[in-house]
């Protein structure tokens, strides 16, 4: 066990090194001038000269490159910029707003996916299965954004009763203390991303569970447990449910990166002000320190997430022992 | 059969003319016709027919876990003069694994692979009795120690067991509540003929301790003969013969028993064994005669037309067929092939 856990997160360090590197070149090679943005050309070029050395632009990719390593290995992801701030602040001010919105969405998605993709198995062919089955895959297939935007256009337009975006009424907390994550307009704006993630990320851990249910209703030792004269519900949750759950257990954490990446099209529909926003925002000014601390966040999270998959996967499957 | 049913004391399990059909996407399928079936307390008996005949179609009715799509439409099944079938399912629940227990085939699958297995024996107690866990937990060591497991072995996971002790797991499980009737389905199919013998007396000596009456379900002609005194052979949904092993294996009266018997090859024997051509009747079809007139070399019209009732003949035997008096002629030449070409073969 400590010989896999040490070897697994040497490969961690080998993935993420990988990454780091290429989405420095790679975000390199993309048409664009940033320092047109930081650096206005009106200004002297003496002055333009300056401002490139003062953010290290006019030395050689590679001497860069090994700079930006140096600062990484001290956790200092450099100035943003477009802001002229750390960029460790600025992550560090939309990295709640996000899980705040992500987290519970996931946890109430996966709960519900679990626990209706269970009984809908049971419940095989029944009307309410078909209907089910039938709205999660339409679900999965629809774009989130389209989804997001239709909810503004029904809650938030004609109904009026979700605010259309951001996270609390603008100038309502003009300190932004963290008193207004407790406030009901806090909550108020939260409701309508929040259900929508929800919706989106039901579906898959829904289909899942059933397929996988559908499978395990199969197995003899399920019509054992029947023959036992054990109670359904003991047969349903104690048996069927408890062996269907470990792909879903096992795939939760992986995706928890990718659904960190994923806010970016909802908190992009919704002006919520996170990290997925602000990659977007990083993205389309050539912000090169933002972005690359961005995506390397989300790169750790998918890594990490994998690497308790697979901790999880042998705490919850007996026959799966690691060396 | 009709006059004893349930009334004498040592009839435990009594089945009478239990039909059971699958609906399939063809029309329904029936899968087991007019089942006369009697256990008697402490009694071994062997259950043996071709895949698909209807064996474990039987055990399932029996038990009560038959697939959505299956139903019994007529018969009854009395366990002590109480009609199983007419239970509502609250009750008919309680009654599994008490009265009627299964040893299944294949234990790797009938054990849940992320439950120790201690632990799945003890809810099969704890579902039927309100004892405390820790007694449950007891009573389920000393079950170990009488099928030989070591009982320290309870909080391992099934894939921690070699076949032959999974299928002990099994055996304990079936014995927990002490029932009055076990079931074993093709109890030994995956394992190797040693472990088999060593399984088959265990079975047999706690089978005798604790006086359960015993249904053997095997295609293994050879299982039965050890270990049954009597024996029914079913085909296609119906039972064609029954009566005493020792009688049925030298001296059978059922052509498709004849068939069985020479289909089992003898070691040092000259003779190879011989296969009864043709295949079992589509269930989904309607047959009005015998279901085994297609591939019969004695059958007449009467046979496709009239469905045989099982008619009682020497010994307290019983046999489905409308040419008893022609089979005993037949069987003396049924070890040449050429004797089991049908009528239907030459037109």
């Amino acid at each position: 066990m400590k010989s896999f856990v040490a070897r697994r997160l040497w490969h961690m360090c080998l993935t993420l090194f990988v990454m780091i590197t290429l989405m420095f070149f790679l975000f390199r090679m993309l048409p664009g001038d940033p320092t047109a943005t930081v650096i206005s050309p009106a200004l002297y070029p003496k002055a333009q000269e300056a401002l490139k050395a003062q953010f290290g632009l006019d030395r050689p990719l590679w001497e860069q490159y090994f700079v930006y390593l140096k600062n990484l290995a001290s956790f200092d992801f450099g100035i943003s910029f477009h802001t002229r701030r750390p960029v460790a602040d600025a992550i560090e001010g939309r990295l709640l707003n996000t899980v705040l919105l992500i987290l519970p969405s996931m946890f109430l998605a996966y709960v519900a996916g679990a626990l209706l993709g269970t009984i809908v198995a049971w419940r095989r062919g029944s009307k309410f299965e078909t209907a089910l089955v039938f709205a999660a895959t339409s679900l999965q297939s629809t774009p989130v954004f389209w989804l997001g935007m239709l909810a503004i256009l029904l809650f938030s337009i004609r109904l009026d009763l979700f605010p259309i975006g951001h996270i609390v009424t603008p100038g309502l907390f003009p300190d932004n203390s963290l008193k207004m994550y407790v406030s009901a307009d806090f909550l108020h704006h939260l409701a309508l991303p929040f259900l929508v993630n929800a919706l989106y990320q039901f579906c898959f851990p829904f289909l899942l569970m059933r397929s996988t249910m559908l499978s395990t209703i199969g197995e003899d030792y399920i019509e054992l447990a029947r023959m036992k004269g054990l109670k359904e519900s003991r047969i349903i949750f104690g048996h069927a449910m408890r062996n269907s759950l470990l792909p879903l257990a096992t795939t939760m954490p992986m995706i928890l990166g990718w659904a960190v990446a994923g806010s970016v099209v909802i908190e992009t529909v919704f002006s919520w002000p996170g990290l997925g926003l602000l990659m977007v925002e990083a993205v389309s000014r050539s912000d090169y320190p933002m972005v690359q601390a961005t995506f390397l966040l989300i790169a750790v999270l998918t890594v990490a997430g994998t690497f308790i998959a697979d901790l999880l996967y042998g705490l919850l499957d007996p026959r799966i022992v690691y060396e | 059969m009709k006059a004893f049913s349930g009334n004498i004391p040592d009839t435990v399990l009594n089945i009478e003319g239990l039909a059971v059909e699958y609906g399939t996407g063809t029309g329904p399928a029936s899968a087991l016709v007019d089942i006369d079936l009697r256990l008697d307390v402490g009694e071994r008996v062997g259950l043996v027919g071709e895949s698909g005949c209807g064996k474990s179609t039987l055990l399932k009715t029996i038990m009560g876990t038959l697939p959505a799509n299956g139903a019994a439409t007529g018969g009854t099944i009395s366990l002590c003069g109480q009609d199983l079938l007419s239970l509502p399912e609250s009750e008919r629940r309680l009654t599994r694994w008490r009265d009627i227990s299964m040893i299944t085939q294949s234990a790797l699958n009938a054990l849940n692979p992320v439950q120790r297995v201690g632990n799945q024996v003890v809810e099969a107690i704890l579902a039927h009795e309100s004892v405390p866990r820790r007694q449950a937990t007891e009573r389920v060591r000393s079950l170990f120690k009488i099928v030989g497991v070591d009982p320290n072995r309870m909080r391992e996971y099934p894939h921690q067991f070699s076949g032959g002790m999974r299928q002990r797991v099994v055996i304990a499980m079936a014995l927990a509540l002490t029932p009055k009737v076990v079931l074993a389905d093709e109890p030994t199919t995956a394992l190797d003929v040693v472990v088999q013998d060593q399984i088959f007396s265990e079975i047999r000596s706690l089978q005798e301790k604790l006086g359960f009456a015993l249904v053997l379900v095997t295609h293994d002609l050879s299982l039965v003969v050890e270990n049954c005194r009597r024996m029914v052979v079913m085909y296609a949904g119906v039972i064609v013969e029954t009566g005493t092993t020792a009688d049925i294996v030298k001296s059978p009266m059922h052509p498709y028993t004849i068939g069985l018997r020479n289909a089992v090859p003898v070691l040092g024997s000259d003779s190879d064994p011989i296969a009864i051509p043709g295949a079992p009747p589509n269930l989904t079809t309607d047959i009005p005669g015998c279901r085994f007139a297609a591939r019969c070399p004695l059958a007449t019209d009467e046979c496709t037309a009239q469905f045989p009732p099982l008619r009682p003949a020497a010994g307290g035997r019983l046999v489905r067929c409308h040419k008893t008096d022609e089979t005993q002629n037949f069987a003396l030449k049924a070890r040449d092939p050429a004797a089991w070409a049908t009528p239907c073969d030459s037109p």
